[in-house]
């Protein structure tokens, strides 16, 4: 089946594409047939050995014979592909998208390479920081067969090339970066370094791969490490927990005392209010007094002064003491008065009828006679 | 008819058969030398197609791309002392396919390991001249850049050309990887016990702000307070003085009396009085002027 092997040889999977063209070449195949069945079916059912036709018939079949190894030159190239053309192993030519003809084998053969597709390698591994730590990597890389020519001819294996360049690209980022940097602010700028770095080294190798992007999937520190610093992560938050409870603290305090202090003020614009009215109650009601006693001021001194002795005394006990000649000493028993005043209301009172006066409280009066004291 | 044809059947096949072998074809990615009876008659082929002697000349095809060789894990020592394990690998290419066949036989994996005895002490030779450190951070060009120039001097004689050699990985032994761990558990808990301690240290401090705006702000109040009553009292004593300056001696008078109303007369005080006050003036005299 010769028509099942344009560009024969061709050992990449993604190069490989049953029935394509196969309608056109299944057509070809099919009038071969019959003229090949015209041929054969016409010398059978001759039934005799014709020398003459058969002269004719080699010539046919020579004729068809090459007519297959030229079909077996066609070939197609999806818009996404590269077709490399090489004459004798040598490269002839490239071809981009649609129908061509080569020469068939052994002439020329095809290889085709897709330059449009992402792919991807993916690696993880244990590796040392600048201040030796170790810490685990997950990388995908995504690259293009961008050059067909150089991805072909110019290393053998370029995926596994990637592989291995990857590998030593982010280990040298890492290796460059502390822990602190590459669990942290790091990542972005170790992703963009790896890729200038992995792509820098693919093109030394001309290997025709272009790097799409580097992403880093998993940045860990190992295993047993992991809960220390899910403790430090911890600690970071509770560092701003206490940050918050303390922010809290004074948004209750400080509030809290402007409260007070607004008080305080009130209390005592209160205070002033109060002591200037009183003063201004107290003075107006004095002067007005004053302006009436300037009117009669012996009388209104008079009567002022006895109202006022009459109204304390009308209160109190009194003990009347004829002072007149008396140099010598006094004896007043107070307790014993006192004594008499909260004990008994029939205490003995000596009371002038003039100075009685009516009172809801029991008055006791009181008269000694200083002349008496010599009994004592 | 059939002596007659198969006669013609042999010369055709044996024709093809010479034809076919006084051809060869050079692929884009291949090296060739032909040799006859072990002479090497040529050996600079470009891609494409050649003569050859039938059965006679040999023609050897080796690769001309760039082919890698991985070495793993080889233990070396640094200027420390400490073991370092180091993947590395080699990317070569036959620069002289002469020499290339005539030392190696044409055959990859001697070449391999041939160019690996040769890096490995260029590697052995610039690590132990290097802390772990250094060697960790190093760019690649500091590593492998003078070891790259001395392998080249030394794999030139194979007929090969050194493109790179690259690291691919550095681990540590493992009891040293134990002790790492360790370590950045240590790390880890000395940044917790920081940020915590930051953390309650800047608590602490924005507590005692706010305790200090407290003060502040009551200390403020109480002294704008103060201010406040004293206005209030020096108004006040304005106004008495004011209006008492009026009659001074009327105003003493007033004021003891209700001095004396307010604070004589309780029930249980007791007034000793002389009869012969002005009060009782009338009680004694009631006709005396």
């Amino acid at each position: 089946m010769p028509w099942n092997e344009p560009g024969g040889g061709n050992k990449n999977p993604w190069e490989r594409r049953p029935g394509q063209g196969g309608s056109e070449l299944d057509e070809i195949v099919r009038n071969w047939q019959r003229r090949l069945a015209g041929i054969f079916g016409g010398g059978r059912s001759g039934g005799r050995p014709a020398s003459g036709p058969g002269g004719l018939n080699w010539g046919a079949i020579a004729l068809l014979l090459a007519a297959f190894w030229g079909a077996t030159g066609f070939y197609m190239v999806d818009a996404a592909e590269r077709a490399v053309v090489l004459r004798f192993g040598r490269y002839s030519a490239t071809t981009e998208q649609g129908l061509h003809w080569h020469w068939p084998w052994p002439i020329e053969r095809v290889d085709k390479v897709n330059v449009a597709k992402n792919d991807s390698i993916e690696d993880k591994t244990r590796m040392l920081t600048s201040d030796e730590n170790l810490v685990d990597i997950s990388i995908a890389v995504q690259f293009i067969r961008a050059d067909p020519l150089k991805f072909l001819f110019n290393v053998r294996d370029p995926q596994a090339t990637l592989t291995d360049v990857s590998e030593s690209a982010i280990r040298e980022a890492i290796g460059q970066s502390t822990l602190e940097f590459v669990l942290g602010a790091g990542r972005q700028e170790i992703t963009e370094r790896t890729r200038i770095l992995i792509q820098k080294v693919l093109d030394g190798y001309q290997t025709g791969i272009q790097i799409v992007s580097v992403n880093l999937t998993g940045v860990n520190v190992p295993d047993p490490v992991a809960p220390s610093q899910k403790d430090a992560i911890k600690a970071r938050e509770d560092r701003d927990r206490f940050g918050q409870e303390a922010q809290a603290y004074t948004n209750d305090v400080v509030p809290k005392a402007k409260g007070m202090a607004s008080r305080q003020l009130q209390d005592a614009q209160a205070y002033r209010a109060r002591v200037v009215a009183e003063a201004e109650g107290d003075t107006s009601r004095f002067s007005q007094l004053l302006t009436a006693y300037q009117k009669a001021p012996d009388v209104t001194r008079q009567r002022l002064y006895l109202e006022t002795v009459e109204a304390v005394l009308g209160r109190s006990r009194k003990v009347f003491l004829d002072t007149k000649g008396s140099g010598n000493v006094l004896y007043l028993p107070i307790d014993k008065l006192l004594e008499k005043s909260s004990g008994s209301s029939d205490a003995a009172a000596l009371l002038a009828p003039g100075m009685a006066r009516p009172s809801d409280q029991p008055t006791e009066t009181v008269t000694v006679d200083p002349r008496a004291r010599g009994d004592r | 008819m059939p002596a007659r044809v198969f006669p013609i059947l042999v010369a055709v096949i044996v024709t093809l058969l010479v034809i076919s072998s006084s051809f060869f074809t050079v692929g884009q990615t291949e090296l060739a030398i032909r040799s006859r009876f072990g002479a090497i008659l040529q050996a600079d082929y470009k891609p494409g197609l050649h003569v050859r002697v039938p059965f006679v000349d040999t023609v050897r095809k080796f690769e001309r791309r760039i082919i890698t060789k991985n070495f793993p894990a080889e233990s070396f020592l640094t200027s420390e002392g400490k073991i370092l394990n180091v993947d590395f690998y080699v990317k070569w290419r036959i620069s002289d396919v002469t020499a290339y066949y005539r030392s190696t036989g044409g055959i990859e994996d001697n070449a391999g390991s041939r160019m690996g005895e040769i890096v490995k002490n260029s590697i052995k030779s610039v690590i132990t001249k290097l802390t772990i450190q250094q060697i960790v951070a190093a760019e690649r060009a500091a590593v492998t850049g003078d070891l790259l120039s001395n392998a080249s001097r030394a794999v030139h004689q194979l007929g090969v050309e050194l493109i790179d050699v690259r690291v691919r990985r550095i681990d540590l032994p493992d009891e040293v990887t134990d002790s790492v761990y360790q370590r950045m558990k240590q790390s880890f808990a000395a940044q917790a016990a920081k940020l915590r301690a930051e953390g309650q240290g800047s608590a602490e401090a924005m507590r005692a702000d706010a305790d200090r705006q407290r003060t502040e702000i009551l200390a403020a109040a109480q002294r704008d307070a103060q201010r406040i009553r004293g206005e209030g009292d020096g108004q006040a004593t304005d106004i008495y003085a004011r209006t008492y300056a009026r009659d001074p001696e009327f105003y003493r008078f007033y004021r003891s009396l209700q001095a004396y109303r307010n604070s004589l007369g309780r029930d249980t005080d007791i007034i000793v009085i002389s009869p012969d006050s002005e009060f009782f003036h009338y009680l004694q005299k009631p006709s005396a002027r």
